[in-house]
């Protein structure tokens, strides 16, 4: 009995306490590599972003004059903005006209050229280039190139068109009120279709060949095949696109600077109306406005958002 | 699918449906190209026999003369700085202007998120997840009217109208920062641990060990970068007007030409300012297009 005790007692002070392990220290020169790498981000990315979004806040909500709080350019803005015929009426206007033109009619046209990529019709690597091709010029170069097509002096398509019996406005089909906007929705398709097609086309490619195969060995025909496999497998790019459509209508500028005269065409959209403010410096003015348009774009992400997260499903492959 | 059809596996009504789509391809890569023809094919012409060749919907110069290109390299646009000065600019200056802005601009643009997904990445440091959810959530939110205080800060600082604003406003801490994070993610620390045993500092491994495991995929970045900013013409119209860049250039080119009628020596300018763009996509078509493949989301 005596042995028994003694040994447990052995064993008990042979035994190796138990210490929890200190926390691991991190040296000192990787606490300065950490400083000297996030400074600078920490200081934009945080503080700089902070001030301007107080800044911005700030002159949403001051008076008149911009001395101190009030609602004066925010009213003004929203008043404005229930009005129809009002430029920031007409922006608002323009963010649905956008959204719904590009994603109800462009998307599923781009959809099914993408299908036919997909399917490798003959030259599918050559027009991929030049679909992609004109998004890497500039701006003001599309948009020049664009214009000269339907110049009312030099313009090509112009000639033809008045030849075909058209009715051409007297100052052109992008300063005329009536079709100015309209212009606008048919450079952006010229210029993004391809695009997005290429887009998208990477997305179907993705697609798992295996899926695909046996979808063909059951029978099912070409749109059978797009509309009930392909489609519901790319839904993540394809609410991406939806979403960023959303969006285009808020970011329209260039194509309302280079190609119309918002003044003569009655053009406004939301950036050119927040960036044309600033830029004269009419600060308060353009933050007053903003506070509407980001009013009404936050439930719009979010509604849009909500709707992918619910009705699309969950797709892994 | 092949130019023939394969009995197989395609059936007539598919093999009739992609040449139809073949067809609509087509019509629309011409009317894509179309303009960009038509355009060149007028910087060849004489000013004469462009304006004899108005409304013509297909036209070829009777010979092939470069006139518009000289007159293009030697003319000069006029701005005018905050303190009323006014400068001449030929093509050449504004082309050594864009090529110092787009250089700096794309280094500037791409260290600050690449520095902080790193550390976000690879390490735990106090305020590192509210950093990343700040940038992946705050910065989601639309927010419009900012611009205004941009203009009011760079003002205040008398940066409007500099090199130095400018360079400013190119800091970009959360551009393409979800895809730095993620490819440092995915890059081991297994070969950060052996050169910490080696006596390797933070900024070596940094520097000599992950950095070069995700060069190949910076790189195509750094491409598209250089190619964004070089066509970037609204930064400079809008914070840097007295210095102008090619593709604000071409703008101000455009202003001139159509008052004096002078279209052919315009078409001239925009294909001489495409120059560059066209030889990097040609030189590096297939990573820019692999950026395009490789974002292509799935599930």
């Amino acid at each position: 009995m005596n042995s028994v005790s003694n040994a447990n007692q052995e064993q008990e002070a042979t035994e190796i306490p138990i210490v929890k392990p200190k926390k691991n220290k991190r040296p000192l020169k990787t606490k300065l590599f950490l400083f000297g790498m996030m400074l600078i981000p920490v200081l934009h990315g945080i503080c700089y972003d902070l001030y301007l979004k107080a800044s911005t806040i700030r002159m949403m909500f001051s008076d008149q004059y911009g001395t101190g709080f009030g609602f004066y350019w925010v009213s003004r803005a929203l008043s404005e903005a229930v009005s129809w015929n009002s430029m920031t009426g007409i922006a608002i206007q323009n963010i649905f006209g956008v959204a719904i033109i590009f994603n109800f009619i462009g998307i599923p046209i781009e959809v099914v050229m993408s299908y036919f990529f997909m399917k490798k019709i003959p030259a599918t690597k050559v027009f991929r280039i030049l679909f992609y091709l004109p998004t890497l010029l500039s701006s003001v170069v599309t948009t020049l190139v664009f214009n000269f097509m339907f110049d009312n002096t030099i313009g090509p398509i112009t000639y033809a068109m008045r030849e075909w019996g058209w009715n051409i406005p007297m100052q052109g089909l992008f300063f005329a009120p009536s079709t100015g906007m309209l212009m606008i929705y048919v450079y952006i398709f010229w210029l993004t279709l391809g695009s997005s097609t290429v887009l998208i086309t990477a997305s179907m490619l993705k697609v798992p060949a295996s899926i695909l195969e046996s979808v063909q060995l059951d029978g099912a025909s070409n749109p059978t095949e797009l509309v009930r496999f392909v489609v519901p497998l790319i839904s993540p790019i394809l609410s991406v696109m939806f979403l960023s459509n959303v969006m285009a209508g808020f970011s329209l500028y260039t194509e309302v600077i280079l190609l119309t005269d918002p003044a003569q065409s009655n053009i406004y959209t939301v950036a050119y109306l927040v960036t044309e403010g600033a830029r004269t410096g009419r600060y308060y003015e353009a933050a007053g406005r903003g506070f509407v348009f980001t009013v009404i774009a936050i439930p719009l992400v979010m509604l849009t958002r909500w709707f992918f997260d619910r009705f699309l499903p969950d797709v892994s492959y | 699918m092949a130019w023939k059809r394969d009995k197989r596996t395609t059936t007539i009504s598919q093999y009739i449906s992609y040449w139809i789509a073949f067809a609509v391809m087509v019509v629309y890569t011409i009317l894509l190209m179309y303009p960009f023809l038509w355009a060149f094919s007028c910087s060849l012409m004489e000013a004469r026999e462009f304006f004899s060749k108005i409304g013509q919907i297909f036209v070829l110069p009777d010979k092939m003369d470069f006139i518009n290109y000289v007159a293009a390299l030697n003319t000069k646009v006029l701005a005018t700085d905050s303190s009323g000065i006014t400068r001449q600019f030929g093509i050449f200056d504004m082309v050594g202007n864009t090529v110092f802005m787009t250089i700096a601009r794309t280094l500037i643009g791409m260290v600050c998120p690449i520095c902080s997904a790193y550390c976000c990445a690879k390490y735990k440091f106090l305020g590192s997840k509210f950093f990343f959810y700040y940038g992946v959530v705050f910065c989601g939110i639309p927010f419009y009217g900012g611009v205004s205080a941009v203009f009011e800060f760079i003002h205040s600082l008398n940066l409007y109208d500099t090199v130095g604003g400018v360079l400013f406003l190119s800091i970009n801490t959360f551009g393409g920062f979800l895809f730095y994070y993620g490819f440092f993610k995915g890059v081991s620390w297994e070969y950060a641990e052996a050169a910490f045993i080696d006596g390797a500092s933070d900024l070596r491994v940094f520097l000599h060990i992950m950095l070069p495991q995700v060069f190949p995929i910076l790189f195509t970045f750094l491409v598209n970068g250089f190619i964004a900013n070089w066509n970037d013409w609204m930064t400079n119209y809008l914070y840097l007007p007295s210095k102008p860049m090619i593709a604000y250039g071409v703008y101000m080119i455009q202003e001139q030409a159509t008052v004096t009628s002078n279209w052919s020596m315009l078409f001239a300018a925009i294909f001489l300012s495409l120059s560059v763009p066209l030889v990097f996509f040609l030189a590096f078509s297939k990573r820019i297009l692999s950026t395009v493949y490789t974002g292509g989301l799935k599930g």
